[in-house]
Protein backbone atom coordinates (compact mmCIF):
# COMPACT_ATOMS: atom_id res chain seq x y z
CA UNK A 1 0.00 0.00 0.00
CA UNK A 2 1.04 3.59 -0.65
CA UNK A 3 2.31 5.31 1.97
CA UNK A 4 0.54 8.55 2.88
CA UNK A 5 2.13 12.06 1.54
CA UNK A 6 1.25 14.96 3.43
CA UNK A 7 -0.21 18.02 2.15
CA UNK A 8 2.50 20.98 2.56
CA UNK A 9 2.39 24.41 2.43
CA UNK A 10 4.29 27.29 1.29
CA UNK A 11 6.41 29.52 4.11
CA UNK A 12 3.99 32.71 5.07
CA UNK A 13 6.76 35.29 3.08
CA UNK A 14 6.30 33.09 -0.10
CA UNK A 15 2.69 33.04 0.22
CA UNK A 16 2.12 37.16 0.72
CA UNK A 17 4.88 37.84 -2.01
CA UNK A 18 2.77 35.48 -4.28
CA UNK A 19 -0.61 37.52 -3.28
CA UNK A 20 1.37 40.62 -3.78
CA UNK A 21 2.21 39.99 -7.12
CA UNK A 22 -0.87 38.72 -8.56
CA UNK A 23 -2.39 41.65 -7.00
CA UNK A 24 0.32 43.49 -8.72
CA UNK A 25 -0.98 42.18 -12.23
CA UNK A 26 -4.22 41.59 -11.96
CA UNK A 27 -4.67 45.57 -11.36
CA UNK A 28 -3.68 46.66 -14.39
CA UNK A 29 -5.65 44.06 -16.31
CA UNK A 30 -8.90 45.75 -15.07
CA UNK A 31 -7.57 49.54 -14.40
CA UNK A 32 -5.78 50.19 -17.59
CA UNK A 33 -2.74 52.56 -16.85
CA UNK A 34 -2.00 52.91 -20.54
CA UNK A 35 1.84 53.24 -20.31
CA UNK A 36 3.27 54.26 -23.85
CA UNK A 37 5.08 51.37 -25.83
CA UNK A 38 7.82 52.85 -27.58
CA UNK A 39 8.89 50.18 -30.93
CA UNK A 40 12.29 48.74 -30.38
CA UNK A 41 14.69 48.36 -33.78
CA UNK A 42 14.52 44.88 -33.34
CA UNK A 43 10.73 44.33 -34.02
CA UNK A 44 10.33 47.24 -36.49
CA UNK A 45 12.90 45.37 -38.25
CA UNK A 46 10.68 42.44 -38.23
CA UNK A 47 7.75 44.25 -39.44
CA UNK A 48 9.60 45.78 -41.83
CA UNK A 49 11.07 42.16 -43.43
CA UNK A 50 7.42 40.60 -43.16
CA UNK A 51 5.97 43.63 -45.09
CA UNK A 52 8.47 43.12 -47.70
CA UNK A 53 7.19 40.40 -49.44
CA UNK A 54 5.79 40.35 -52.55
CA UNK A 55 3.24 38.61 -54.90
CA UNK A 56 4.01 35.04 -54.85
CA UNK A 57 6.69 34.76 -51.98
CA UNK A 58 5.96 32.28 -49.98
CA UNK A 59 6.31 32.64 -45.56
CA UNK A 60 7.27 29.49 -43.36
CA UNK A 61 5.23 30.03 -39.99
CA UNK A 62 7.13 27.14 -37.64
CA UNK A 63 5.94 27.64 -33.73
CA UNK A 64 8.19 25.46 -31.76
CA UNK A 65 6.15 25.62 -28.54
CA UNK A 66 3.09 23.92 -26.29
CA UNK A 67 0.17 26.37 -25.54
CA UNK A 68 1.42 26.45 -21.76
CA UNK A 69 3.48 29.61 -23.57
CA UNK A 70 0.87 31.08 -25.12
CA UNK A 71 0.15 34.31 -22.63
CA UNK A 72 4.09 34.75 -23.65
CA UNK A 73 4.55 34.23 -27.16
CA UNK A 74 0.75 34.33 -28.46
CA UNK A 75 0.24 37.77 -29.01
CA UNK A 76 3.34 38.31 -31.82
CA UNK A 77 2.27 34.96 -33.22
CA UNK A 78 -1.24 36.08 -33.71
CA UNK A 79 -0.15 39.87 -34.68
CA UNK A 80 2.39 38.23 -37.08
CA UNK A 81 -0.90 35.84 -38.23
CA UNK A 82 -2.98 38.49 -38.65
CA UNK A 83 -0.07 40.41 -40.35
CA UNK A 84 0.57 37.40 -42.69
CA UNK A 85 -3.39 36.76 -43.57
CA UNK A 86 -3.56 40.45 -44.44
CA UNK A 87 -0.59 40.22 -46.57
CA UNK A 88 -1.87 36.96 -48.41
CA UNK A 89 -5.42 38.95 -48.98
CA UNK A 90 -3.26 42.35 -50.42
CA UNK A 91 -0.27 41.13 -51.73
CA UNK A 92 -0.82 37.22 -52.56
CA UNK A 93 1.98 36.00 -50.65
CA UNK A 94 1.53 31.96 -49.39
CA UNK A 95 1.57 31.11 -46.21
CA UNK A 96 2.63 27.87 -44.42
CA UNK A 97 2.10 26.88 -41.38
CA UNK A 98 3.67 24.33 -39.17
CA UNK A 99 5.57 22.65 -35.49
CA UNK A 100 7.95 20.24 -35.17
CA UNK A 101 8.98 20.87 -31.59
CA UNK A 102 6.04 18.26 -29.64
CA UNK A 103 2.66 17.22 -30.14
CA UNK A 104 1.54 20.41 -28.05
CA UNK A 105 2.20 22.45 -30.96
CA UNK A 106 -0.89 21.25 -32.84
CA UNK A 107 -2.96 22.77 -29.53
CA UNK A 108 -1.30 26.39 -29.83
CA UNK A 109 -1.69 26.48 -33.66
CA UNK A 110 -5.48 25.69 -33.30
CA UNK A 111 -5.42 28.26 -30.66
CA UNK A 112 -3.70 31.08 -32.85
CA UNK A 113 -6.13 30.56 -35.63
CA UNK A 114 -8.95 30.34 -33.85
CA UNK A 115 -8.15 33.76 -32.54
CA UNK A 116 -7.58 35.11 -35.77
CA UNK A 117 -9.88 33.68 -37.70
CA UNK A 118 -11.46 36.59 -39.28
CA UNK A 119 -8.56 37.32 -40.62
CA UNK A 120 -8.25 33.56 -42.83
CA UNK A 121 -11.96 32.72 -42.93
CA UNK A 122 -12.51 34.42 -46.48
CA UNK A 123 -8.66 32.72 -47.96
CA UNK A 124 -8.50 29.79 -50.17
CA UNK A 125 -7.28 27.09 -47.60
CA UNK A 126 -4.78 24.75 -49.78
CA UNK A 127 -3.93 27.86 -52.05
CA UNK A 128 -3.36 30.25 -49.98
CA UNK A 129 -2.25 29.09 -46.90
CA UNK A 130 -1.59 25.90 -45.76
CA UNK A 131 -1.62 23.86 -42.06
CA UNK A 132 0.98 21.09 -41.71
CA UNK A 133 0.16 20.92 -37.87
CA UNK A 134 2.88 19.07 -35.73
CA UNK A 135 5.62 17.31 -38.09
CA UNK A 136 7.40 14.86 -35.62
CA UNK A 137 11.20 15.12 -35.14
CA UNK A 138 11.86 18.39 -34.05
CA UNK A 139 15.49 19.82 -35.95
CA UNK A 140 15.46 16.64 -37.71
CA UNK A 141 12.39 17.66 -39.38
CA UNK A 142 13.70 20.94 -39.68
CA UNK A 143 16.67 19.61 -41.73
CA UNK A 144 14.50 16.84 -43.66
CA UNK A 145 12.31 20.41 -44.75
CA UNK A 146 15.25 22.04 -46.03
CA UNK A 147 16.43 19.64 -48.18
CA UNK A 148 13.16 18.03 -48.99
CA UNK A 149 10.17 19.54 -47.98
CA UNK A 150 7.71 17.37 -50.08
CA UNK A 151 9.05 14.37 -47.52
CA UNK A 152 9.01 16.50 -44.24
CA UNK A 153 5.53 17.93 -45.11
CA UNK A 154 3.68 14.71 -46.86
CA UNK A 155 0.05 15.54 -45.10
CA UNK A 156 -1.70 18.03 -44.04
CA UNK A 157 -3.59 18.50 -40.71
CA UNK A 158 -6.39 17.00 -42.12
CA UNK A 159 -4.49 14.24 -43.67
CA UNK A 160 -4.68 15.90 -47.45
CA UNK A 161 -1.13 14.44 -49.32
CA UNK A 162 0.94 17.25 -50.58
CA UNK A 163 0.91 16.56 -54.27
CA UNK A 164 -2.78 17.58 -53.81
CA UNK A 165 -2.23 20.69 -52.14
CA UNK A 166 -1.69 23.84 -55.26
CA UNK A 167 0.22 25.92 -52.97
CA UNK A 168 3.07 23.46 -52.74
CA UNK A 169 3.41 22.42 -55.98
CA UNK A 170 6.68 24.85 -56.95
CA UNK A 171 8.09 24.30 -52.69
CA UNK A 172 10.67 21.79 -52.97
CA UNK A 173 13.74 22.99 -51.01
CA UNK A 174 13.78 25.95 -48.12
CA UNK A 175 15.45 28.08 -51.30
CA UNK A 176 12.05 28.44 -52.46
CA UNK A 177 10.80 29.88 -49.27
CA UNK A 178 11.51 33.65 -49.10
CA UNK A 179 11.14 34.37 -45.54
CA UNK A 180 10.81 32.35 -42.37
CA UNK A 181 8.78 33.43 -38.87
CA UNK A 182 10.04 30.73 -36.34
CA UNK A 183 8.93 31.07 -32.34
CA UNK A 184 10.50 28.97 -29.72
CA UNK A 185 9.73 29.07 -25.74
CA UNK A 186 13.22 26.82 -25.38
CA UNK A 187 15.92 26.97 -27.49
CA UNK A 188 17.14 29.20 -30.88
CA UNK A 189 19.50 26.94 -31.43
CA UNK A 190 18.15 25.00 -34.32
CA UNK A 191 17.26 28.13 -36.45
CA UNK A 192 20.66 29.22 -37.40
CA UNK A 193 21.69 25.30 -37.44
CA UNK A 194 19.13 24.52 -39.94
CA UNK A 195 17.75 27.53 -41.65
CA UNK A 196 19.99 30.14 -42.06
CA UNK A 197 20.13 32.66 -45.10
CA UNK A 198 23.76 32.45 -45.18
CA UNK A 199 23.67 28.97 -45.63
CA UNK A 200 20.53 28.47 -47.94
CA UNK A 201 20.75 31.39 -51.12
CA UNK A 202 16.99 31.60 -51.53
CA UNK A 203 15.95 32.12 -48.02
CA UNK A 204 16.01 36.13 -47.67
CA UNK A 205 15.58 36.29 -43.77
CA UNK A 206 14.55 34.37 -40.64
CA UNK A 207 13.31 36.25 -37.33
CA UNK A 208 13.11 34.45 -33.83
CA UNK A 209 10.07 35.67 -31.96
CA UNK A 210 10.98 34.49 -28.29
CA UNK A 211 11.29 35.22 -24.99
CA UNK A 212 12.92 37.71 -23.11
CA UNK A 213 15.54 34.83 -21.37
CA UNK A 214 16.17 33.26 -24.94
CA UNK A 215 17.25 37.01 -26.19
CA UNK A 216 20.83 37.32 -25.16
CA UNK A 217 21.34 33.69 -26.45
CA UNK A 218 20.45 34.67 -29.76
CA UNK A 219 22.36 37.39 -29.93
CA UNK A 220 25.56 35.92 -31.15
CA UNK A 221 23.38 34.25 -34.18
CA UNK A 222 21.77 37.41 -34.70
CA UNK A 223 24.78 39.53 -34.98
CA UNK A 224 26.32 36.78 -37.58
CA UNK A 225 23.17 37.09 -39.68
CA UNK A 226 22.31 33.17 -39.07
CA UNK A 227 19.01 35.11 -38.33
CA UNK A 228 18.11 38.59 -39.52
CA UNK A 229 15.85 39.48 -36.56
CA UNK A 230 13.86 38.93 -33.60
CA UNK A 231 10.71 39.91 -31.30
CA UNK A 232 11.36 39.09 -27.55
CA UNK A 233 8.61 37.99 -25.72
CA UNK A 234 4.49 39.79 -24.83
CA UNK A 235 6.97 43.14 -25.02
CA UNK A 236 7.63 42.23 -28.87
CA UNK A 237 4.10 41.57 -29.76
CA UNK A 238 3.04 44.33 -28.16
CA UNK A 239 5.39 46.35 -30.48
CA UNK A 240 4.13 44.26 -32.90
CA UNK A 241 0.67 44.93 -32.54
CA UNK A 242 1.52 48.90 -32.29
CA UNK A 243 3.30 48.54 -35.90
CA UNK A 244 0.66 46.55 -37.53
CA UNK A 245 -2.53 49.03 -35.73
CA UNK A 246 -4.48 46.08 -34.12
CA UNK A 247 -3.60 46.78 -30.53
CA UNK A 248 -4.76 43.25 -28.77
CA UNK A 249 -3.48 41.09 -25.84
CA UNK A 250 -0.11 42.12 -26.06
CA UNK A 251 -0.90 45.87 -25.43
CA UNK A 252 -3.33 44.82 -22.60
CA UNK A 253 -0.55 42.84 -20.80
CA UNK A 254 2.58 45.83 -21.03
CA UNK A 255 1.33 47.59 -18.07
CA UNK A 256 0.99 44.53 -15.69
CA UNK A 257 4.46 43.21 -16.98
CA UNK A 258 6.05 46.51 -15.79
CA UNK A 259 4.80 46.49 -12.69
CA UNK A 260 5.63 42.99 -12.67
CA UNK A 261 9.09 43.58 -13.66
CA UNK A 262 9.47 46.09 -11.19
CA UNK A 263 8.42 44.14 -8.64
CA UNK A 264 10.39 41.05 -9.48
CA UNK A 265 13.70 43.90 -9.12
CA UNK A 266 12.64 45.05 -6.23
CA UNK A 267 12.20 41.44 -4.81
CA UNK A 268 15.89 40.65 -5.80
CA UNK A 269 17.34 43.83 -4.61
CA UNK A 270 15.41 43.35 -1.23
CA UNK A 271 16.47 39.74 -1.07
CA UNK A 272 20.11 40.61 -1.80
CA UNK A 273 19.90 43.62 0.74
CA UNK A 274 18.48 41.01 3.14
CA UNK A 275 21.39 38.57 2.81
CA UNK A 276 24.12 40.32 2.98
CA UNK A 277 22.46 42.17 6.08
CA UNK A 278 21.99 38.88 7.94
CA UNK A 279 24.85 37.64 6.52
CA UNK A 280 26.70 40.83 8.39
CA UNK A 281 25.13 40.07 11.72
CA UNK A 282 26.17 36.54 11.76
CA UNK A 283 29.71 36.03 13.92
CA UNK A 284 32.23 34.63 11.05
CA UNK A 285 33.38 30.85 11.31
CA UNK A 286 36.76 30.77 12.72
CA UNK A 287 39.29 29.03 10.36
CA UNK A 288 40.38 25.42 11.76
CA UNK B 1 -11.70 21.44 -54.89
CA UNK B 2 -10.31 22.10 -51.65
CA UNK B 3 -12.29 24.38 -48.97
CA UNK B 4 -12.10 26.11 -46.41
CA UNK B 5 -11.63 24.68 -43.73
CA UNK B 6 -12.55 26.13 -39.46
CA UNK B 7 -10.42 25.26 -36.41
CA UNK B 8 -13.07 21.99 -35.31
CA UNK B 9 -13.64 24.03 -31.84
CA UNK B 10 -17.23 25.79 -32.06
CA UNK B 11 -18.08 29.17 -31.28
CA UNK B 12 -20.92 27.79 -28.88
CA UNK B 13 -18.76 25.79 -26.62
CA UNK B 14 -15.96 29.01 -26.10
CA UNK B 15 -17.72 29.58 -22.78
CA UNK B 16 -18.00 26.02 -21.79
CA UNK B 17 -14.04 26.05 -22.61
CA UNK B 18 -12.80 29.72 -20.58
CA UNK B 19 -14.86 28.04 -17.73
CA UNK B 20 -13.00 24.82 -17.66
CA UNK B 21 -9.91 26.62 -18.39
CA UNK B 22 -10.41 28.80 -15.14
CA UNK B 23 -11.12 25.96 -13.34
CA UNK B 24 -7.61 23.83 -14.26
CA UNK B 25 -5.75 27.31 -13.31
CA UNK B 26 -7.55 27.62 -10.08
CA UNK B 27 -7.03 23.97 -9.24
CA UNK B 28 -3.12 24.68 -10.04
CA UNK B 29 -2.86 27.51 -8.33
CA UNK B 30 -4.63 26.59 -5.42
CA UNK B 31 -1.25 25.38 -4.38
CA UNK B 32 0.24 28.85 -3.77
CA UNK B 33 -2.40 28.95 -0.79
CA UNK B 34 -1.84 25.54 0.24
CA UNK B 35 -1.49 21.91 -1.15
CA UNK B 36 -4.56 20.33 -1.11
CA UNK B 37 -6.99 17.79 -2.99
CA UNK B 38 -8.05 20.29 -5.33
CA UNK B 39 -4.34 21.24 -6.53
CA UNK B 40 -3.56 17.45 -6.50
CA UNK B 41 -7.00 17.07 -8.62
CA UNK B 42 -5.77 19.04 -10.80
CA UNK B 43 -2.36 18.28 -11.31
CA UNK B 44 -3.60 14.28 -12.25
CA UNK B 45 -6.10 15.97 -14.58
CA UNK B 46 -3.28 17.90 -16.36
CA UNK B 47 -1.35 15.11 -16.70
CA UNK B 48 -3.61 12.43 -17.66
CA UNK B 49 -4.92 14.77 -20.04
CA UNK B 50 -1.58 15.82 -21.29
CA UNK B 51 -0.39 12.02 -21.54
CA UNK B 52 -3.84 11.17 -23.37
CA UNK B 53 -3.46 14.16 -26.19
CA UNK B 54 0.62 12.82 -26.74
CA UNK B 55 -0.41 9.27 -27.14
CA UNK B 56 -3.70 10.28 -29.35
CA UNK B 57 -1.34 12.97 -31.60
CA UNK B 58 1.29 9.67 -31.76
CA UNK B 59 -1.49 7.59 -33.31
CA UNK B 60 -2.75 10.95 -35.55
CA UNK B 61 0.41 10.66 -36.84
CA UNK B 62 1.29 7.33 -37.61
CA UNK B 63 -2.11 6.80 -38.91
CA UNK B 64 -1.59 9.85 -41.63
CA UNK B 65 1.77 8.77 -42.28
CA UNK B 66 2.67 5.60 -41.99
CA UNK B 67 -0.68 3.39 -42.04
CA UNK B 68 -2.87 5.07 -44.91
CA UNK B 69 0.49 5.48 -46.97
CA UNK B 70 0.88 1.63 -46.20
CA UNK B 71 -1.99 0.88 -46.99
CA UNK B 72 -2.62 2.94 -50.59
CA UNK B 73 0.71 1.23 -51.59
CA UNK B 74 3.24 4.31 -51.55
CA UNK B 75 5.78 2.97 -50.09
CA UNK B 76 8.81 4.43 -49.81
CA UNK B 77 12.62 3.23 -48.81
CA UNK B 78 12.70 5.60 -45.74
CA UNK B 79 8.96 5.05 -44.94
CA UNK B 80 9.99 1.13 -44.95
CA UNK B 81 12.81 1.60 -42.71
CA UNK B 82 11.17 3.65 -40.48
CA UNK B 83 8.60 1.42 -39.65
CA UNK B 84 10.99 -1.70 -39.25
CA UNK B 85 13.02 0.87 -37.17
CA UNK B 86 9.89 1.54 -34.93
CA UNK B 87 8.70 -2.19 -34.65
CA UNK B 88 12.11 -3.06 -33.20
CA UNK B 89 11.64 -0.93 -30.41
CA UNK B 90 9.87 -3.34 -29.01
CA UNK B 91 11.98 -6.16 -29.48
CA UNK B 92 13.15 -5.42 -26.12
CA UNK B 93 10.32 -6.95 -24.32
CA UNK B 94 11.32 -10.67 -25.72
CA UNK B 95 14.60 -11.54 -24.14
CA UNK B 96 16.47 -13.26 -26.79
CA UNK B 97 16.20 -10.67 -29.13
CA UNK B 98 16.12 -7.22 -26.86
CA UNK B 99 19.61 -6.34 -28.05
CA UNK B 100 17.76 -5.41 -31.63
CA UNK B 101 15.81 -2.69 -29.90
CA UNK B 102 19.59 -0.55 -29.12
CA UNK B 103 19.51 -0.90 -33.53
CA UNK B 104 16.64 1.74 -33.57
CA UNK B 105 18.10 3.59 -30.35
CA UNK B 106 21.73 3.96 -32.22
CA UNK B 107 19.89 5.32 -35.62
CA UNK B 108 18.00 7.46 -33.83
CA UNK B 109 20.93 9.22 -31.77
CA UNK B 110 23.06 9.08 -34.88
CA UNK B 111 20.57 10.91 -36.94
CA UNK B 112 20.23 13.61 -34.59
CA UNK B 113 23.69 13.94 -33.27
CA UNK B 114 24.39 14.62 -36.91
CA UNK B 115 21.91 16.77 -38.18
CA UNK B 116 23.11 18.68 -35.03
CA UNK B 117 26.68 18.89 -35.44
CA UNK B 118 26.52 19.34 -39.17
CA UNK B 119 24.54 22.96 -38.39
CA UNK B 120 26.40 23.59 -35.49
CA UNK B 121 29.76 23.69 -37.26
CA UNK B 122 28.80 27.00 -39.07
CA UNK B 123 26.41 28.78 -37.04
CA UNK B 124 27.71 28.22 -33.83
CA UNK B 125 31.59 27.95 -34.50
CA UNK B 126 32.94 29.20 -37.53
CA UNK B 127 30.06 31.54 -37.76
CA UNK B 128 30.81 33.48 -34.38
CA UNK B 129 34.75 33.60 -35.70
CA UNK B 130 34.78 37.03 -37.94
CA UNK B 131 32.70 38.43 -35.08
CA UNK B 132 35.90 38.73 -32.63
CA UNK B 133 37.01 42.28 -34.22
CA UNK B 134 38.14 44.56 -31.36
CA UNK B 135 38.39 47.33 -33.38
CA UNK B 136 34.54 47.72 -34.66
CA UNK B 137 33.22 50.90 -34.39
CA UNK B 138 31.47 51.71 -31.32
CA UNK B 139 30.85 49.98 -28.45
CA UNK B 140 30.50 46.51 -30.18
CA UNK B 141 34.52 46.78 -30.61
CA UNK B 142 34.57 46.92 -26.16
CA UNK B 143 31.69 43.77 -26.35
CA UNK B 144 34.23 41.73 -28.58
CA UNK B 145 37.29 43.15 -26.45
CA UNK B 146 35.06 41.10 -23.56
CA UNK B 147 33.91 38.19 -24.90
CA UNK B 148 37.32 37.46 -26.18
CA UNK B 149 38.62 38.03 -22.72
CA UNK B 150 35.76 36.39 -20.89
CA UNK B 151 35.85 33.15 -23.68
CA UNK B 152 39.53 32.16 -22.67
CA UNK B 153 39.26 33.24 -19.19
CA UNK B 154 36.13 30.55 -18.80
CA UNK B 155 37.76 27.81 -21.17
CA UNK B 156 40.57 28.21 -18.38
CA UNK B 157 38.07 27.20 -15.67
CA UNK B 158 37.23 23.91 -17.51
CA UNK B 159 40.61 23.09 -18.15
CA UNK B 160 41.95 20.04 -15.77
CA UNK B 161 44.31 18.38 -18.39
CA UNK B 162 47.09 20.34 -16.73
CA UNK B 163 47.94 20.69 -13.09
CA UNK B 164 46.99 24.01 -11.98
CA UNK B 165 49.56 26.22 -11.35
CA UNK B 166 49.24 29.65 -9.44
CA UNK B 167 48.54 31.94 -13.13
CA UNK B 168 46.01 28.94 -13.77
CA UNK B 169 44.34 29.18 -10.60
CA UNK B 170 43.83 33.00 -10.92
CA UNK B 171 42.63 32.66 -13.79
CA UNK B 172 40.33 29.88 -13.61
CA UNK B 173 38.76 32.14 -10.60
CA UNK B 174 38.49 35.19 -12.94
CA UNK B 175 36.58 32.43 -15.25
CA UNK B 176 33.95 31.46 -12.43
CA UNK B 177 33.36 35.39 -11.96
CA UNK B 178 32.49 35.65 -16.14
CA UNK B 179 30.41 32.39 -15.36
CA UNK B 180 28.58 33.93 -12.35
CA UNK B 181 27.48 37.23 -14.43
CA UNK B 182 26.32 35.14 -17.14
CA UNK B 183 24.23 32.48 -14.85
CA UNK B 184 23.10 35.86 -13.45
CA UNK B 185 22.34 37.86 -16.62
CA UNK B 186 19.64 34.04 -17.87
CA UNK B 187 18.54 33.71 -14.41
CA UNK B 188 17.29 37.31 -14.02
CA UNK B 189 16.02 37.39 -17.44
CA UNK B 190 14.16 34.13 -17.73
CA UNK B 191 12.76 34.72 -13.73
CA UNK B 192 11.43 38.43 -15.99
CA UNK B 193 10.55 36.79 -19.05
CA UNK B 194 8.42 34.26 -17.09
CA UNK B 195 6.39 36.93 -15.62
CA UNK B 196 4.51 36.91 -18.71
CA UNK B 197 2.89 33.16 -17.98
CA UNK B 198 0.70 34.33 -15.25
CA UNK B 199 -0.21 37.95 -16.50
CA UNK B 200 -1.92 36.34 -19.31
CA UNK B 201 -3.70 33.54 -17.12
CA UNK B 202 -4.95 36.31 -14.67
CA UNK B 203 -6.22 37.89 -17.55
CA UNK B 204 -8.43 34.75 -18.62
CA UNK B 205 -9.25 34.38 -14.69
CA UNK B 206 -10.34 38.44 -14.84
CA UNK B 207 -12.71 37.92 -17.95
CA UNK B 208 -16.53 36.98 -17.37
CA UNK B 209 -17.21 34.17 -17.05
CA UNK B 210 -14.18 32.74 -15.88
CA UNK B 211 -14.34 35.73 -13.26
CA UNK B 212 -17.06 34.09 -11.44
CA UNK B 213 -14.92 30.96 -11.29
CA UNK B 214 -12.55 33.00 -9.52
CA UNK B 215 -14.67 34.74 -7.33
CA UNK B 216 -16.15 31.47 -5.69
CA UNK B 217 -12.26 30.23 -5.26
CA UNK B 218 -11.50 33.20 -3.77
CA UNK B 219 -14.47 33.20 -1.65
CA UNK B 220 -13.74 29.06 -0.97
CA UNK B 221 -10.03 30.27 0.38
CA UNK B 222 -11.21 32.77 2.46
CA UNK B 223 -13.89 30.44 4.33
CA UNK B 224 -11.32 27.77 4.10
CA UNK B 225 -8.73 30.79 6.45
CA UNK B 226 -11.56 31.34 8.85
CA UNK B 227 -12.30 27.99 9.56
CA UNK B 228 -8.72 27.23 10.18
CA UNK B 229 -8.07 30.49 12.26
CA UNK B 230 -11.48 29.62 14.52
CA UNK B 231 -10.12 25.75 14.57
CA UNK B 232 -6.29 26.41 15.39
CA UNK B 233 -4.64 24.58 12.87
Amino acid sequence: MAAKTELGRFPTADRVIFLVFLILISTPLVVLIGLPIPISESTRKSYELMNSLKSGDVLVMCFEMDVGAFPALGPGDMAALKHAFTMVKEKGIKVIIFGTYESGVKIYIDKILQETKEYWESLNYGVDWVNFGWIPGHETAMATFARDVHTACSVDVYGTPVDELPIMKDIKTINDVTGIWYTTYSSPDMLPRQWSPLEWPGLKWTICSTLFGTVSWLMPYVNAGSITSYVADQRGGAEYEVLIGKRGLGCKFMDAQSLGHIYGIALIIGSNVYYLYTHAKKPKRKEE
Amino acid sequence: MLKSRNVRRSEENMEWVLIVEAVMMLLIWSFLYRESLFYRLGEHILIGIYLGFSIYMGIDVLLKRVFVPLLSGNVTVGLALSIILGFLFYTRYVKPVSFMSRWSVAVLTGCGSAVAVSGAIKAMIVGQLPQGSWFAEGITGFNNFVMSIATVFVIVYFLFTFKPTRLLKSSAKFGRFWLMICFGVMLGTFLLSNIGYPIGMAMKLLTPPALYVTIIAILLIAADALYRRIKGT
